[in-house]
C-alpha cells in the first residue's frame, strides 16, 4: 500500500467512526417533543426572528407567565422569553450574553426567584437549561457555572457520553424528530389553556438563614453591568406564582439592591399591583398557583406591556412588515394551539388529549 | 487514575499520535515524559517512592555488575596460578559480596512496600495479640495511601535486580531509561510484571508505523474497554448489592454472586490486561501476556498457569525455586528424609515452599486475613490436587468417557467453579462471613429467586441482563476463535475493509453499550489497589 | 408513561423536594448552614450526641432543672395520633394511617411528573416529596407543628420559650436569635421563634438535612 492510500484509509476509517458516532448520538439525544417539552425551549430561540424590543430571562416563572403573543398584539411590543425549567441565575447570565451576540433589546426582565439557589442543583434540569445552547465562550461557562459533582464537561460536548444508554428506551417520537423538533413555543412562552384553582396554598417554612449567597449576587451584578454597557434598561420581576413561597425576607433583600442602583423591582404578588393586574387565582393557574394559564398570562402581559411602554418609549411596531409577518406567523400558531387545547379539553378533560 | 478517566483516554490518544510524529530517536524520551506525567497525576507524592526505586536499583544493580566484572577479572588475572577450588572459592566469596548489595536493595524497596502497604495491618495485628495477653497499651496505628500500581512495578523492578545479580543481562547505563521500564504508564494500573529482557527491545527502540499493528492494537484496547465497560462495571451494582447485604442474600443468591464476581474480575482484569498490550501494540512494544484463556483450565495448577501468569511465573522464579533450594530447606529436606521417612521427606520441602508461595502470594493482593486465606486456601487446593494425581490418571486410563471433548469442559466448568468460591475471599472480605456465606448454600434452599424477579431486584434491569447475555456470548466466542490464533490478526489478513468495520463498530458497542457516566458508578479495577 | 421514560432517561435527579422551581428552600438552607456552622458547632453535636447514650443506663433524672443536658431523649421522628412521621422515609403509608387531612395541596415539579405534597390536620403539617429515582415514590420530608394544638414528643409546643427547650432538651446544636436546632444524622428538630417576640416559638419543624 502507498503512503497515500495509507493515509486515505486511516482517514476514512475516522470519519466514518465519528459520522456514525455523531448518527447514533442524534438518535439517543432526547428529542423533548411529546414529553418533557420543556427541554426545547432553549434552543427554540435559535429558530425565531432575532429583533426584540424586550427580552425576559429565569425560570418557569417567566416562560409559563408571560405572553409575548399578548404583547405584540396589544402594544407592538416584539419579546422573547429565554427561560428553561429551574433556570439558575448563571445561566440566565450567559443566556443573556448569548442573546446579545444576536441582538441588542431596549430591555431586559430578570425574574429573581432563581436568587435563592446558590449552587448547582439537578443535572437533569441542568442539561434541559444548556444543551440547547450553541456553542460560544457564554455556554462553556454556563457549563462549569452549572455542573454537579457528577457532571463532566466532556458529557456536554458530546452528549452521548451521557444518553448512551438510552437506546434501550428509544421511542417512536426519537425517529421522527431524528432532524429536528416541531416549533412548540410561542416567543419562548409554554401555553396552558386549562385551569385549576389554587387552594390551600402552603405559606412557607421558616428558614434557618434568608440571605442569597454571594454566588448569585455576583450574577446579579455582572447582570447589571453587563446591561448597563449595552445601554439596555434591567428590569427585576419576581412574577405572581405563589408557590414556592416567596419569603417577605427575599423581598427585603430583593427590595433593597433594586433602590441601591436605581433598578425597577416589580413584585407582581404585591396586592396593589395584583389588583392592578387583576389575576383571578381561582381561574387563571393552571396548576393551582405555581403557574400562569394563558388567560393569566395575558392579563399579566397587559399590564405589563403597558407599564414597558410607557416606562421606556417602546414604539408601536406593528407596522414594520417584516417583524409583522414573523408576529403573524407565531400568533396564528398560538391561537390554533389554544383551539387545540380547550378541544382536547373538552374531549378528553386535559389539554394533552390523553 | 482509571483506563475509563476521560483523561486517560484523551491523553492516551495525544501521546500516540505525538509518539510517531517526533523523530524516532525521542520517542522512547516522550513514554518517560508520559509516563511520569501520568503517574503525578495520580498523586505527584506517589513519585517520590517511585523514583527511590528507580534510583536505588539503578545505583545498586550498577555496583553489582562493576563488582562481577572486577571478580571476573581477578579470576582471569589468576588464571595460571588459582586451582579449581581456589577460583570456585573466589567466585563464591564475590557472588555473597553482590549478594550484600541485592538484599540491600531488597529490603529498602520491599520495605517501603511494607510500611506503605502493610504497616497498618501488621500493627492492628500486634494489637490484637497485645490484648490477647491483657495488655492495654495499643501501638498507634497509621495508614498510608498506597501508592498507584506500586505492587506492578516494584516487582517488576525487582525482579530486574535479581536478574542483574544473577547475570542473566547487563544491568541498564542510561538512568532515564531505566526509569522508563520502571514506570512506562500503561502497566501502571494493574500489570502485567514485564522482565526487562522482554519489554526493554520495544521500550527504547522507537517504532515506526505500521498500519496493521495500530489497527491491530486499537482493536484490542477497543476489546479490553468493551470488557471493561460493558461487562464488568456493568455487573458491578448487583455483585455490590450481594455483598453489602448479607443478611437477605443467601443460598441461591450466594451461587449468582459467586458467578457474577467471577465474570466481573475476568472481564474487569482481562480487560485491563488487553488495554494495556493493546497500548503496547499500537506502540510497537510487546508486552507479555498476562492469560491465557484460564477458564478452559482442567485443573487448577493449570488455572494458575493461565491466569496472571506474570505473577505466577514471578514468584516461581523469585520465590519458589531460590526457597526450595535454599540452605535451610536443603537441610530440612535432608532431615526429613532421615527422621521422617523417605515419602513424606520428599514432599516436605515441596510443601513449605508451596505453603509459603501462596502465603506471600494472598499477601500480595492485599493486606488482610481474607486474602491471606485465600492464598493458603490455593495452596491447599493445589497440594491435595497434586497428591492425587496418580488416582487421576488411574481414572482416566480406565474410563474412556472420562477423556473426551465433553469431560474436558466439565473440567474447565469446574476448575472455573472452584475458582469463583474460593474467590468469595476476596468478594466478601472478611473470613467467618465467608464461611458463614459459604454454609448457607446448603441450609438456605431459595432457587426461586431464579424466576420469580429477585434477580432484578440486584440494580440490573432486563437491558443491563440483554448487554450481560450478549456479552458473555462474545466472549466466548471470541475465546474459542482465539484458539487457532489471533482473530483480529486473521481477520486483517482476510480482508482490511472488514477489518476497519469491526474497528469502528467495537468503538460503537463500547460507547452505547458501556456502563459508564451518571447512573453509573466508576468503579475501581479491582487489581488497581495492589 | 413517555414521560416516565422521558424522566428515567435523564435520570432526573429531582432535587429533593422540591419542585423545580422552587419549593421549599428549608433543604438548601439547612444544608449550606449546616455546613458553614459545623466546625463550630461541632463540640456540641457530639456532646448532645453522647448524652442521651450515656444518661441512659445509669443516671435517672435525678436533677430535674439544673442539670438538662441529657435528661430527655431526643425524638427525631414525630409521632402524631400513634403514627411514628420519620422523615427521609416512605411517606404514603403514614399519610394513609394519618386519616383525613383537612386541606391538602399538590406542588408538581416543573418539567418531570411527581409533586410535593402538603397535607394538613389542624396544627399538624406533612409534606412529601418525591423520590429522586423513583418519582412515584414519595418520601417524607417535613413536619410542621404550626400551633399550640399539638407538641412535640417531648411536650414543647408553639408559644413556650426557649428556656422550655433547653431544659428538655438540652444545648442546641445550632441556634441564632430566631432559631434552635438539634440535629442527627439526616434529620433535624428546628424551632423557630417569633419574629416580633423572639422569647417564644412560633413554628416547630421535623425536616430532613440534605447534603
Amino acid at each position: 500500500m502507498g503512503k497515500k492510500k495509507r493515509i486515505f484509509a486511516g482517514l476514512a476509517t475516522v470519519t466514518s467512526a465519528v459520522v456514525l458516532l455523531a448518527a447514533v448520538q442524534r438518535l439517543l439525544q432526547p428529542k423533548y417533543m411529546s414529553d418533557v417539552v420543556e427541554g426545547n425551549l432553549i434552543a427554540s430561540y435559535y429558530d425565531t426572528g432575532k429583533d426584540h424590543d424586550v427580552l425576559f430571562i429565569g425560570d418557569c416563572e417567566c416562560y409559563e407567565n408571560f405572553s409575548p403573543v399578548e404583547m405584540w398584539r396589544d402594544y407592538g411590543i416584539s419579546s422573547t422569553i429565554r427561560g428553561s425549567a429551574q433556570q439558575l441565575i448563571w445561566q440566565s447570565y450567559y443566556l443573556l450574553e448569548d442573546t446579545l451576540r444576536y441582538e441588542k433589546p431596549d430591555v431586559v426582565v430578570f425574574n429573581v426567584l432563581s436568587m435563592k439557589y446558590g449552587e448547582p442543583q439537578s443535572e437533569a434540569y441542568n442539561r434541559m437549561s444548556i444543551e440547547g445552547m450553541r456553542w460560544s465562550k457564554s455556554k462553556v461557562n454556563c457549563i462549569k457555572a452549572s455542573m454537579t459533582e457528577e457532571e463532566s464537561f466532556l458529557s456536554y460536548v458530546f452528549p452521548i457520553l451521557r444518553y448512551h444508554s438510552r437506546w434501550s428506551e428509544l421511542t417512536a417520537d426519537d425517529f421522527k424528530y431524528y432532524f429536528g423538533a416541531e416549533p412548540n413555543f410561542f416567543s419562548g412562552y409554554y401555553l396552558r389553556a386549562d385551569a385549576k384553582p389554587a387552594e390551600n396554598v402552603p405559606k412557607g417554612t421558616p428558614l434557618i438563614d434568608y440571605s442569597f449567597s454571594e454566588n448569585c449576587w455576583n450574577y446579579l451584578d455582572k447582570m447589571m453591568s453587563l446591561c448597563a454597557e449595552n445601554n439596555i434598561q434591567l428590569v427585576l420581576i419576581k412574577a405572581p406564582s405563589l408557590y414556592p413561597y416567596w419569603y417577605e425576607e427575599w423581598d427585603e433583600q430583593i427590595t433593597e439592591y433594586a433602590e441601591k442602583y436605581h433598578l425597577p423591582y416589580i413584585n407582581f404578588l404585591d396586592p396593589s399591583i395584583q389588583e392592578q393586574t387583576g389575576i383571578d387565582y381561582a381561574a387563571d393557574t393552571y396548576d393551582g398557583g405555581l403557574h400562569l394559564n394563558v388567560y393569566g398570562a395575558e392579563k399579566l402581559s397587559r399590564w405589563f406591556g403597558a407599564y414597558l411602554a410607557e416606562r421606556y418609549d417602546l414604539r408601536d411596531r406593528s407596522g414594520e412588515s417584516k417583524l409583522a409577518a414573523e408576529w403573524d406567523e407565531i400568533c396564528a400558531r398560538y391561537d390554533a394551539e389554544i383551539a387545540r387545547q380547550l378541544k382536547n379539553l373538552e374531549q378528553y378533560g386535559n389539554v394533552k388529549g390523553e | 487514575m482509571l483506563f475509563t478517566d476521560s483523561i486517560f483516554v484523551i491523553g492516551l490518544i495525544l501521546l500516540c499520535i505525538i509518539y510517531f510524529l517526533v523523530p524516532k530517536r525521542f520517542r522512547w524520551m516522550l513514554l518517560l515524559a508520559g509516563s511520569i506525567g501520568f503517574y503525578a497525576y495520580s498523586g505527584p507524592l506517589n513519585l517520590i517512592y517511585m523514583a527511590v526505586t528507580a534510583l536505588s536499583t539503578y545505583l545498586i544493580t550498577l555496583r553489582m555488575e562493576k563488582m562481577a566484572a572486577a571478580a571476573k577479572e581477578t579470576v582471569a588475572a589468576h588464571k595460571s596460578e588459582w586451582s579449581r577450588d581456589e577460583k570456585k572459592a573466589f567466585k563464591e566469596k564475590a557472588k555473597s559480596k553482590r549478594f550484600r548489595w541485592l538484599v540491600l536493595c531488597l529490603v529498602l524497596n520491599f520495605g517501603m512496600l511494607a510500611v506503605v502497604k502493610y504497616g497498618a495491618f501488621t500493627l492492628r495485628n500486634i494489637n490484637t495479640v497485645i490484648g490477647w495477653f491483657g495488655g492495654s497499651k495499643r501501638l498507634p496505628v497509621k495508614h498510608f495511601l498506597l501508592p498507584m500500581g506500586m505492587s506492578f512495578y516494584l516487582f517488576q523492578t525487582m525482579g530486574y535486580a535479581i536478574d542483574v545479580y544473577r547475570e542473566k543481562y547487563p544491568a541498564e547505563k542510561n538512568f532515564a531509561r531505566l526509569g522508563l521500564f520502571v514506570s512506562f504508564f500503561p502497566q501502571l494500573i494493574q500489570g502485567p510484571i514485564s522482565r526487562y529482557d522482554d519489554l526493554a527491545k520495544g521500550l527504547y527502540a522507537g517504532n515506526g508505523y505500521d498500519p496493521k499493528r495500530v489497527t491491530l492494537g486499537v482493536q484490542r484496547i477497543l476489546w479490553g474497554y468493551f470488557k471493561k465497560v460493558c461487562l464488568a462495571d456493568r455487573v458491578m451494582p448487583a455483585v455490590t448489592a450481594l455483598i453489602s447485604n448479607t443478611d437477605q442474600h443467601q443460598g441461591m443468591y450466594v451461587l449468582m454472586g459467586i458467578l457474577y464476581y467471577t465474570l466481573r474480575i475476568y472481564a474487569d482484569f482481562t480487560g485491563g490486561i488487553d488495554i494495556t498490550i493493546g497500548i503496547g501494540q499500537v506502540l510497537g512494544i510487546p508486552i507479555t501476556e498476562n492469560f491465557n484463556r484460564p477458564f478452559f483450565s482442567k485443573n487448577i495448577t493449570e488455572y494458575w498457569r493461565r491466569w496472571h501468569i506474570t505473577l505466577g511465573t514471578w514468584f516461581k522464579d523469585y520465590l519458589f525455586y531460590p526457597i526450595s533450594v535454599c540452605q535451610p530447606m536443603l537441610k530440612l529436606s535432608k532431615w526429613s528424609r532421615e527422621k521422617l521417612g523417605k515419602n513424606v521427606g520428599k514432599y516436605l520441602p515441596v510443601y513449605v515452599s508451596t505453603i509459603a508461595v501462596w502465603f506471600v502470594t494472598g499477601l500480595w493482593h492485599g493486606a488482610a486475613w481474607n486474602f491471606i486465606v485465600w492464598g493458603l486456601m490455593n495452596a491447599v487446593v493445589i497440594l491435595i490436587s497434586e497428591r492425587l494425581t496418580p488416582l487421576y490418571n488411574k481414572f482416566h486410563k480406565k474410563y474412556a468417557w472420562s477423556n473426551t471433548r465433553a469431560y474436558d469442559g466439565f473440567m474447565a466448568l469446574r476448575t472455573t467453579f472452584l475458582m469463583g468460591l474460593l474467590r468469595m475471599f476476596d468478594c466478601y472480605l472478611d473470613v467467618p462471613l465467608t464461611f458463614k456465606m459459604f454454609g448457607t448454600m446448603f441450609y438456605k434452599w431459595n432457587p426461586q429467586i431464579l424466576w420469580d424477579g429477585s434477580l432484578m431486584k440486584l440494580g440490573l434491569s432486563k437491558p443491563d441482563y440483554l448487554v450481560l447475555g450478549v456479552g458473555i456470548v462474545l466472549l466466548f466466542t471470541a475465546s474459542m476463535l482465539g484458539r487457532r490464533g489471533s482473530v483480529r490478526e486473521r481477520l486483517y489478513d482476510k480482508s482490511k475493509l472488514l477489518s476497519c468495520c469491526m474497528t469502528v463498530a467495537l468503538l460503537l458497542i463500547v460507547v452505547v453499550f458501556g456502563a459508564y457516566g451518571i447512573g453509573y458508578d466508576s468503579s475501581q479495577f479491582i487489581y488497581n489497589q495492589f | 408513561m413517555n414521560k416516565k421514560i422521558v424522566c428515567a432517561a435523564l435520570s432526573a435527579m429531582l432535587l429533593c423536594g422540591l419542585t423545580a422551581c422552587g419549593g421549599d428552600d428549608s433543604s438548601t438552607a439547612a444544608s449550606s448552614s449546616a455546613a458553614e456552622s459545623s466546625a463550630a458547632a461541632a463540640p456540641d453535636a457530639s456532646s448532645a450526641a453522647d448524652t442521651p447514650a450515656d444518661s441512659t443506663g445509669d443516671t435517672p433524672a435525678e436533677s430535674s432543672d439544673a442539670a438538662p443536658q441529657g435528661t430527655v431523649q431526643i425524638s427525631f421522628d414525630y409521632v402524631a395520633n400513634g403514627v411514628t412521621l420519620e422523615v427521609g422515609k416512605e411517606a404514603d403509608g403514614v399519610i394513609a394511617a394519618l386519616g383525613t387531612y383537612d386541606s391538602m395541596y399538590e406542588a408538581p415539579s416543573c418539567a418531570f411528573t411527581g409533586t410535593s405534597n402538603y397535607y394538613v390536620y389542624g396544627g399538624l403539617q406533612v409534606v412529601t416529596y418525591p423520590d429522586e429515582h423513583d418519582q412515584s415514590l414519595n418520601l417524607l420530608y417535613e413536619v410542621d407543628l404550626l400551633d399550640d394544638t399539638v407538641a412535640t414528643n417531648e411536650g414543647i409546643r408553639v408559644g413556650n420559650t426557649y428556656d422550655d427547650i433547653v431544659a428538655k432538651y438540652g444545648t442546641p446544636d445550632q441556634e441564632t436569635a430566631v432559631f434552635a436546632m438539634y440535629k442527627t444524622e439526616g434529620k433535624a428538630v428546628q424551632f423557630f421563634f417569633d419574629k416580633t417576640n423572639p422569647d417564644v416559638i412560633s413554628e416547630i419543624v421535623y425536616t430532613v438535612i440534605l447534603v
